[in-house]
């Protein structure tokens, strides 16, 4: 029998269930054949981003009307997504913007073409902030379209790509 | 008996072959009528997709004595079932449900709820990985020891029959057989009666859809608590036409369905409680106060809510405690499950909703946490999804709508819901809420009543199609939100969900609820989405709602299956859905047209003068070789510039030059037709329309209607819908022929993003480069330093100049 350590997190204060949809992301990984550059939008719910920065930041953070916000939640997305490829290092990606769009916020990345033929992503967003988080990450661009389902026990996922 | 397995296997493999195969090429025929799909109609549910000449169903009515013991936080309760037997078949036992049972440690729920499995419920876990170790969260932890120090689930006794005498039960999990002292024929009743208990679980240490919350602040000595009651009684399963007893082990996600019937329900709670419930308070006068009373008969008739707890009074309340007792009783006729909730914290504000000669008290219950956002919204979106939804089905059958601020984020039960969005406390020791739980509070609200019609009222499964009462709501919901506020950002819109519908995780919306992978998209987002669409695109506003309302008001009080829906949309609108049922429903298949080219042809009139004169002008508008424009510029000249003098014929003459040979055959050609057929030769050539082919591909695999926006050179533009049909014969391309009086210059198909399509690169011809998400964001963020980045709530205090100002400044300030 192999003992493992199990860790206590601290976590944040769990939002109750909901009988309704919530806590749901989506991130788009596209290699953008015109300008050759690799781009990462991901997709938000606006109130899921707005409770996501009072446990993350203060209690008073406002993500609707603070452009600051915005960019604090931008830089915690960011800080918790990568790409790294078959020799273990990470695409390097840089910060291209923040909006909010109807009752989505929005983060935008980009990098340039992977190397290598395996990439393992990983998508840790809001997934350590709360149970039932799914982030879901298609990738294109690449081959043919591959979809990663990302929840809070299982962060990143290896991929095939061409 | 190895004779007889193999003959066995042999008939369930050729049971499996018997359906409609295309067994050579590839033609899918994606206008398949749904025959093996779709259950075979029968005297139950008929073709239409209505109920049956026969259709029965069962009725249970409860007698429920029920006691809240506030401190030990259980629940003890006896009750009084009388079973209506209207099915036409003779039942030896009885099945219900204990919904209590889900939180032992033994529950399937539990046993099979895996260690950072997928689709878990519950708080966060996490395995180990490489040097990482495994991770547990707090709430986890908690879940766990309070599992651990509660004994949860029922604890059931005195089961009897009407005459006392106890009956033989088995508890199989969350389920229940009472086996009945004798077969319940058809048309027959019978009454039995039981006692039960269960410790009330605490809603944010286990996740549930009900319980306590504990507030540990108030200014009572250890606090105060809100108490929701639901899945609080063994309740009984329903019995089926098309199921018989739906007695699927309650695993958590795949919520419940249940008969119809009356209740009577008494609860004994401590004094100085306020009790909201499915049903109408019965005795008033022993629990609310003469001016709680009048307050209630005032709030009938009133602009805006009337109190009838009042904030002060609550907070008076929740100070102290008391050892006194009431006993609240409410009555529901025709309602299918009975929830509640009980608790000193709450204020009461309700008000009258008129409809037609009925009035409707829609009500809010709500502790100081809810603050404004609860008192100013709550109840108003109660009735305002009353307004809207009745317009869609029927008018609200019953007499009281309440909405329930608790530890539950949004649960419905008949006429009561439960509600989370709560206000933050400040410093100053105001209370404020964000804008975005302001909508998500009007949003919750008219969800949660939305669901008093689907499924409270329009009684569908939820235990096996959550896309039957969440895809039905939330497309509703979605209509009240919009008419509650433009500005709102409500709905999905079809281009929310095109990245689930291109991904590779998407399980058909026809899946049962406990193995549906992301519910949110599956059995909310895409079914709004496919309404919206059939509403708006394919079968117009009109025949949508009367269809839709021709659904709700057959099934209002019964039990549809997706078929019943499915059949009675197209059944009641004339237009034939299998191909949408069928794509949207029953695959996984997505949208994604693409219009691949366009051709222009034009009419081949055979008169010599016309066709010769156009060939040359085709000839003559081919680029010169650039050979000529070469030699011409090195000054070169030809042999024939050199030598005008020499001449013949075929330099006055070229290869299109007509004569009488050809006028004549023209002639004799024209005399040669049928009198209908010359008129439409001359007809066409006199029009002269232009001719063009568009050719579509379908790369989704979805068939959709073609939306085309055709632009001409005179600066119109032409929307122009084809049909899905047009697709049936050959579903990979199609091909479509357009005569238009004028000059296209391009075809943009579903211009308006009304289709889910999932890639708009193609969707234009000739092709227009089409931003990416990062580059549309890059050329916004580039024009930023323009208008929505001006400062004007400063740069409007400036001062308008005037010439004399202007020579007075010096030349080089600037403001």
């Amino acid at each position: 029998m192999r003992f493992l350590l199990i860790c206590l997190v601290a976590l944040f204060t769990a939002a109750p269930l909901q009988a309704h949809q919530q806590k749901a992301a989506f991130t788009q990984v596209l290699l953008n054949e015109r300008s050759g550059l690799l781009e990462v939008s991901h997709r938000f719910l606006l109130h899921d981003a707005e409770h996501a920065v009072k446990q993350l930041f203060d209690n008073k953070a406002d993500i609707i009307a603070n452009p600051a916000t915005q960019q604090r939640f931008a830089d915690y997305v960011v800080s918790r997504f990568a790409i790294v490829d078959d020799v273990g290092e990470a695409l390097a990606m840089s910060f291209v913007g923040v909006e909010i769009d109807r009752s989505f916020i929005w983060v935008y990345q980009q990098s340039s073409p992977p190397k290598t033929q395996r990439l393992t992503i990983t998508h840790k967003a809001l997934l350590d902030l709360w149970p039932g988080q799914e982030n879901m990450v298609n990738v294109e661009g690449l081959g043919e379209l591959k979809t990663l389902f990302l929840e809070s026990h299982q962060q990143s996922a290896t991929i095939a790509v061409e | 008996m190895r004779i007889i397995f193999v003959l066995l296997s042999v008939m369930l493999a050729s049971t499996t072959q018997a359906q409609v195969v295309q067994s050579k090429g590839d033609f899918v025929d994606k206008f398949r009528q749904l025959d093996e799909i779709l259950p075979t109609p029968n005297v139950y549910r008929n073709a239409a997709g209505e109920p049956g000449h026969a259709y029965w169903q069962q009725q249970v009515d409860y007698k429920i004595k029920a006691v809240l013991d506030e401190d030990a936080r259980r629940l003890s309760a006896s009750q009084a079932i009388t079973y209506h037997n209207n099915s036409p078949d003779t039942l030896k036992y009885l099945w219900l449900q204990l919904d209590q049972n889900i939180f032992k440690n033994d529950s399937m729920s539990e046993l099979t709820n895996t260690f950072a499995g997928i689709g878990r419920r519950g708080p966060v876990t996490q395995n180990s990985k490489g040097s990482q170790p495994a991770k547990l969260s707090f709430e986890e932890l908690r879940r766990m020891q309070f599992m651990a120090d509660h004994e949860l689930g029922y604890s059931i006794k005195n089961v009897t029959d009407a005459n006392g005498k106890p009956l033989a039960y088995t508890i199989v999990g969350t389920n229940m057989r009472i086996d009945l002292s004798r077969p319940l024929k058809p048309g027959q009743k019978t009454s039995l009666s039981m006692e039960y208990a269960y410790n009330i679980v605490e809603e944010d240490a286990v996740w549930a859809r009900s319980g306590y919350e504990h507030f540990p602040d108030d200014a009572r000595e250890g606090g105060n608590d809100i108490f929701l009651l639901a899945q609080w009684f063994p309740r009984l399963h329903a019995y089926t036409d098309y199921e018989a007893w739906t007695n699927k082990e309650f695993l958590g996600r795949g919520e419940f369905t249940l008969e119809f019937g009356n209740y009577d329900v008494s609860m004994d709670v401590p004094a100085d409680h306020v009790v909201s419930s499915t049903g109408e308070l019965q005795n008033a006068d022993q629990v609310l106060t003469s001016t709680q009373r009048k307050r209630l008969k005032e709030a009938r008739t009133a602009e805006r809510p009337v109190f009838i707890v009042t904030e002060e009074e609550a907070l008076e309340n929740e100070k102290e405690g008391t050892a006194e007792r009431k006993t609240w009783r409410f009555k529901a006729d025709n309602v299918r499950d009975f929830a509640w909730a009980s608790s000193r914290k709450f204020m009461w504000d309700a008000k009258g909703y008129q409809q037609g000669n009925d009035t409707i008290m829609a009500m809010s219950f709500y502790p100081k946490e809810g603050g404004d956002l609860w008192k100013k919204y709550s109840t108003e979106a109660v009735i305002h999804t009353m307004e809207v939804y009745s317009r869609f089905s029927f008018d609200y059958p019953y007499p009281v709508a309440q909405s329930v601020n608790g530890p539950v984020g949004g649960m419905e039960y008949p006429m009561i819901t439960f509600n989370g969005p709560r206000t933050e406390l400040q410093d100053d020791g105001s209370r404020t809420y964000t804008q975005g739980e302001k909508r998500f509070l009007i949003g919750v609200v008219i969800h949660e009543v939305g669901h008093i019609y689907f499924p409270m009222i329009v009684n569908s499964d939820e235990r096996q199609w959550t896309w039957m009462d969440e895809g039905l709501n939330s497309f509703l919901d979605a209509v009240a939100c919009r008419e509650w506020d433009e500005k709102m950002p409500w709905g999905v819109e079809p281009r929310d969900i095109t990245g689930y519908m291109k991904s590779s995780n998407q399980v058909p919306i026809m899946t049962q609820s406990d193995s549906v992978l992301n519910l949110g998209p599956n059995a909310y987002s895409k079914p709004t989405v496919a309404l919206n669409i059939l509403r708006e695109v394919v079968m117009g506003r009109e025949l949508f709602d009367f269809a839709f309302k021709e659904f709700s008001q057959r099934w209002k009080f019964k039990r549809p299956t997706p078929s019943d829906f499915f059949r009675t949309m197209e059944e009641a609108s004339g237009v034939d859905l299998d191909w949408f049922w069928r794509g949207w429903f029953y695959t996984t298949d997505h949208v994604d047209i693409s219009v691949d080219n366009v051709t222009k042809l034009r009419l081949d009139t055979l008169d010599p003068d016309i066709d010769f004169a156009r060939e040359r002008d085709i000839e003559n508008a081919k680029p010169t070789p650039m050979f000529y424009a070469n030699n011409r510029a090195e000054g070169r000249k030809t042999w024939v510039e050199n030598n005008p003098d020499v001449r013949d014929f075929y330099d006055e003459n070229d290869r299109f030059t007509v004569t009488n040979k050809e006028r004549n055959s023209y002639q004799k050609m024209l005399k040669g037709l049928k009198p209908w057929e010359r008129e439409a030769v001359t007809r066409a050539v006199k029009e002269d329309k232009n001719y063009y082919i568009f050719e579509f591909s379908n790369h989704g695999g979805l068939v959709m209607p073609i939306l085309m926006r055709l632009s001409y050179a005179d600066g119109s533009v032409e929307d122009v819908n084809i049909p899905a049909e047009v697709w049936r014969r050959s579903p990979k391309e199609v091909k479509k022929l357009w005569v238009t009086d004028k000059e296209l210059v391009s075809l943009e198909i579903d211009p308006h993003w009304e289709t889910a399509d999932v890639n708009i690169d193609n969707n234009h011809f000739p092709r227009v480069i089409q931003p990416s998400r990062i580059e549309a964001f890059k050329h916004k963020s580039s024009s930023r330093s323009t208008k929505v980045y001006r400062d004007i709530m400063q740069d409007i205090k400036t001062e308008l100049k005037t010439d004399a100002d202007e020579s007075d400044a010096p030349a080089t300030k600037e403001d």
